[in-house]
């Protein structure tokens, strides 16, 4: 195949929207896993959650103004139905044996996709892009669609402002250090619980923000949050379970990986993915950025 | 918090040993006449694929329940097995002795590369997500494959030999998978018993003392994770000749998630635990199934109830009720 | 232990409740002794957009055949399930039908997988199986059965009529982008077939296949673009199809250079588009509610209407991936079973092999040699056409199917092989 700039370019670019995508699920997971030590297993369900959503939102409000609604709409109703789910359920799990930590989330999952399916049926839906983000701009020779830009646009912000957070707030340098010490948020005289659950909350803000972005560009359909897990496992697993900038790193990588592996070797394309998930693990086991897990079991 | 392993129901004395096993045995026999002959083939179906799954949850709660391991990639150990047993009597018209011995082996050896990059993994989350994605290349690997493996479509009508043939009757089927499962049980028993077993099991309680006291942790978790692999191939096996069908499916991760489930059901703690728990898991699924299309749902509820309230699961409370009532009779 | 008899009260609650959920859809009171046909289909996702329509079909023939006094006061009836496209799950549930549920016939499915996989097990059965969504040619051709039927086109057909069709235009070389699957590959295999028999000098200046469900097809789009191909073929799925073409619609794709897409044809895919559907293309497919504009398709197209929106799944334009092969499927099967006067399935089987159908379409016969009816195929350009709700096909070619359908030898000759 020749390998005419132009293409390079778009599947740079088209790789890096994967990527912003990604991040956005992966940093929420990366977090809760960081501060609260679970994994959360359900997390590609309350993407889905946000993505139909969306999809209501369109429904209700016609045209761009559903659009936009839904972006600041869907991730605030996922957000608190992560913070039900956080103080109705995880919290009764917390003193115990991971493993059951791990089967609660699991056990969302099924929950959630058959109350999603009871709520919006099985059809496929499908949301419209706002008529500003339709179309496509010739950028340095190459057609790339508008709506990446606005993707990499969301995107960068949302890890400019958790950098922000984490950096220079105190609520963000609380969360930083107990994922150094998890017992960090109880010694230095902060509420445990309404930490844990703050932050579950953002987390699934985040993937609720995720598939209201996404929404316009796939078939919104029952098997979404399944797929997507496993990609956000294995961008967190390439980062460092805990390290949001590792989730960052993580999810380019995939991304990238991902675009180059479809002119590479379409069929074998998500291979590839897992096999720089083998190697990073092969020889970083934690992760590039990660650290062995605290209180091993 | 250290789980006391139940290795079998204790009875009164020898006496009371064998009138359960005879009791069970005798049944076991009986029941799939019984069941064929009286109410429908169906539901003698349920039973052997029963036994199926109950062999790969007990193979699987060696590595989890006794090894400590949350494994989240099994399926592909299952999966292979069965891929295996089927391209061989498909494509190569083998004879079903050499699929059949083939097929773990295979799984064995999908279990020795997976388990060597994952053992040495601390941390129950990192060790069941790189797991997880270990088995979701294997799905993929197959998946793509389409020239070798037939891809998506799957494998239709495996040719299994006539006197275990389904056709007409689950009965020869039934016999046959019985007879392996009890053989493949009874080994394991055998080696959850045994020194390596003991060991296993002190280092699942704690690593780290094993490890001080010169005990090689991940050899000895790399030994169980073959050893599982092994077996949950022959389950593959027995699935794929009861199946007469398999697709890609069955090595994709919620697979992996079903039979940790089984083990949850049953009890993780009870050697016998994991094949109850199976039991329970097929029959409370075609019994919802054919009223609702919610599973998932009824599935999920179930699974809470357990975590939050009997995380040792039905058989842990079948052994505690029952130890309850032995020492009412003895106070 | 509280928190143990909280447990046990929680359970009882929750199994109290989810029984009330359960009892609700029940109360199938069974008449004597019905008919009973086993409808095994995907009603999850995109196939629930042709499968619940080939329901409704079905539902039309069969209240036809119970209205006229079903089989000697026997009436018929249908027991769906769901096999959410996975072959397994459609084993399992046709275990469940026939075993569980006795039921006397099997039919379905969307997915190509799911037939393949419940032919088998028909066969082993001894149940008919009548597909009626599925298209790969396989399960008519080299893992054809006595048992299995078909009463929809197959991708030899319906492609080979696309390719004889695009051979008639002046586009020399050709790009080919698809669904990474058997079914994507299908279809562009009997479309090159189709297109180089009447048109040998074509030439394939690239292929490119996106993998299930993708995403993004952009970069699948600029690869294409780039190798400035004549014409373009795409390879999709349904499903699929919908995502590739909203994406391919905003790249400019359609400006820019002719694309004939498989199945773009049917109605499905501009009420879905909307603003999205492309005009200028080429599709094709088995079925129009507008042409042929005779009494014959009006009327099917009335009565399909009234029953969809009575079953709750409101439907103005019958499909033919759909609704129209869901009806021949079923036509084939009720006139088989009055035509034998039995359910016997070896007496339906004999009445099946040569049965002629009468449909919307004319006459449609069920060919004996491969158990294959014999559908023809629509192939034209979308147009926008006043007086019609959504762009419609322009320039009409119909291909009847014994043009284009592989010979009985050539069939014979596959499943002599594949043994």
């Amino acid at each position: 195949m020749s390998l005419d700039p132009s293409m390079l370019l778009v599947q740079f670019i088209s790789g890096l929207t994967t990527a912003m995508v990604l991040f956005l699920l992966a940093s929420g997971l990366t977090l809760v896993f960081g501060v609260m030590n679970v994994i959360n297993f359900a997390h590609g369900a309350f993407y889905m959650l946000g993505a139909y959503l969306a999809f209501t939102m369109t429904q209700l409000l016609s045209g761009s103004l559903g659009f936009w609604a839904a972006l600041l709409i869907a991730p605030t109703v996922v957000c608190v139905v992560g913070g039900i789910v956080e103080v109705g359920l995880l919290r009764r799990i917390y003193g115990k044996e991971h493993l059951l930590q791990i089967l609660l989330t699991y056990a969302l999952i099924f929950i959630f996709n058959d109350l999603i399916k009871m709520i919006w049926g099985v059809n496929l839906r499908m949301v419209n892009m706002p008529a500003s983000l339709r179309g496509f701009v010739t950028f340095l020779g190459s057609r790339f669609p508008v709506y990446y830009f606005f993707i990499l646009g969301v995107g960068t912000a949302v890890a400019v402002l958790l950098w922000l957070l984490l950096k220079k707030t105190q609520f963000g340098k609380l969360l930083r250090a107990s994922a150094e010490h998890r017992d960090m948020v109880g010694l230095l005289g902060y509420n445990v619980s309404t930490v844990f659950t703050l932050v579950f909350m953002m987390a699934t803000w985040l993937g609720g923000l995720a598939g209201a972005v996404i929404a316009p560009t796939v078939r919104i359909s029952m098997g979404m949050g399944m797929e997507i897990i496993i990609e956000c496992f294995i961008v967190v697993i390439i980062g460092g379970l805990g390290n949001v900038l590792g989730a960052l790193l993580g999810a380019l990588l995939a991304g990238e990986i991902y675009a180059f592996g479809i002119l590479l070797l379409p069929n074998f394309a998500m291979a590839f993915l897992f096999a720089l998930a083998a190697v990073v693990i092969i020889f970083r086991p934690y992760g590039l950025l990660g650290k062995p897990a605290q209180g091993m079991s | 918090m250290a789980d006391r392993m139940e290795t079998g129901p204790v009875t009164h004395g020898n006496a009371g040993k064998w009138i359960w096993i005879s009791v069970s045995g005798l049944s076991l026999i009986i029941l799939p006449f019984v069941l064929e002959k009286g109410i429908s083939q169906y539901y003698l179906f349920l039973a052997a694929n029963i036994l199926a799954w109950a062999l790969f949850a007990l193979s699987f709660n060696l590595v989890l329940g006794y090894g400590g391991m949350m494994s989240f990639g099994h399926a592909a150990f299952f999966g292979v097995g069965a891929y295996t047993c089927a391209l061989l009597l498909v494509k190569a018209s083998c004879p079903l002795i050499l699929a059949f011995l083939a097929a773990p082996f295979a799984a064995a050896c999908v279990g020795l590369v997976i388990g060597y990059l994952s053992v040495r993994i601390k941390g129950v989350f990192y060790f069941a997500v790189i797991t997880l994605c270990f088995a979701q290349l294997v799905y993929i690997l197959v998946f793509k494959w389409r020239s070798f493996t037939f891809g998506d479509d799957g494998i239709q009508g495996i040719p299994v030999p006539a006197f275990i043939s389904t056709d007409e009757s689950y009965i020869h089927y039934y016999f046959f998978a019985l007879i392996i499962v009890l053989i493949c049980a009874f080994v394991l028993w055998r080696i959850v018993r045994s020194p390596f077993g003991m060991i296993l099991r002190s280092l699942k309680e704690n690593p780290e003392r094993a490890a001080f006291v010169g005990v090689n942790v991940e050899h000895y978790r790399l030994i169980a994770f073959v050893i599982s692999a092994f077996f949950s191939g022959i389950a593959g096996v027995l699935y794929a000749l009861l199946q007469t069908s398999i697709s890609p499916d069955i090595l994709f991760w919620t697979v992996s998630g079903d039979v940790i489930l089984m083990g949850l059901l049953g009890g993780m703690t009870l050697f016998l635990g994991p094949a109850l728990g199976a039991a329970i898991m097929v029959l409370l699924n075609s019994f919802v199934t054919s009223y609702t299309e919610y599973w998932g749902l009824c599935l999920g509820i179930t699974l809470i109830l357990i975590v939050l309230f009997f995380p040792r699961g039905i058989g842990g409370i079948m052994v505690e009720r029952y130890q309850t009532w032995k020492k009412r009779k003895e106070g | 232990m509280d928190d143990r008899k909280y447990g046990w009260l929680t359970t009882a609650v929750s199994v109290l409740v989810f029984s009330l959920i359960l009892v609700f859809p029940t109360g199938k009171a069974l008449a004597a002794r019905p008919i009973k046909v086993g409808l095994l289909d995907c009603y999850t996702g995109g196939a629930a957009a042709f499968t619940k329509p080939a329901l409704v079909a079905w539902q039309m023939v069969v209240d036809e055949f119970n209205a006229k006094g079903g089989l000697h006061g026997r009436k018929m009836e249908i027991i769906t399930r769901d096999t959410k496209f996975k072959p397994e799950q459609a084993v399992s549930d046709a275990r469940e039908l026939i075993l569980k549920n006795r039921v006397d016939f099997l039919a379905g499915t969307i997915s190509s997988g799911c037939a393949l996989a419940v032919s088998q097990f028909a066969k082993t059965k001894k149940k008919v199986f009548i597909v009626h969504i599925a298209r790969s040619a396989r399960i008519t051709g080299e893992k054809g059965n006595k048992y299995v039927f078909r009463g929809c086109p197959h991708t030899a057909i319906e492609g080979g009529a696309g390719g004889a069709y695009a051979a008639k235009m002046p586009y020399h070389s050709w790009y080919i982008i698809g669904d990474d699957y058997e079914y994507g590959h299908a279809i562009a295999d009997g479309f090159w077939k189709g297109l180089v028999k009447n048109k040998p000098d074509v030439v394939k200046v690239g292929e490119v296949w996106a993998k299930l469900k993708e995403t993004d097809y952009t970069p699948y789009l600029t690869a294409l673009m780039a190798k400035k191909p004549d014409a373009v073929y795409a390879a999709f799925g349904a499903a699929d199809l919908i995502s590739f073409t909203r994406q391919a619609n905003l790249f400019g794709l359609y400006q820019k250079v002719p694309v004939f897409e498989y199945a773009l044809g049917d109605s499905i895919f501009p009420q879905v588009l909307k603003q999205n559907m492309p005009v200028g293309a080429y599709g094709g497919i088995n079925y129009l509610w507008y042409y042929p504009d005779n009494a014959a398709n009006k009327a099917f197209v009335k009565k399909y209407r009234e029953l969809s929106k009575k079953m709750g799944h409101e439907d103005l334009y019958p499909s033919g991936l759909g609704s129209f092969g869901g009806y021949c499927s079923a036509k084939f099967l009720t006139e088989a079973i009055l035509k034998a006067d039995s359910v016997k399935t070896d007496k339906v089987i004999k009445a099946l092999e040569g049965l002629t159908i009468q449909t919307a379409l004319g006459p449609i016969k069920m060919r004996a040699c491969d158990h294959q009816a014999l559908t023809p195929t629509f192939w034209g350009e979308t147009a926008k056409v006043p007086g019609y709700p959504f762009p419609i096909l322009k320039d009409i070619v119909m291909t009847p199917a014994d043009k284009v359908i592989p010979s009985c030898e050539e069939i014979a000759r596959e499943r002599k092989q594949a043994k």
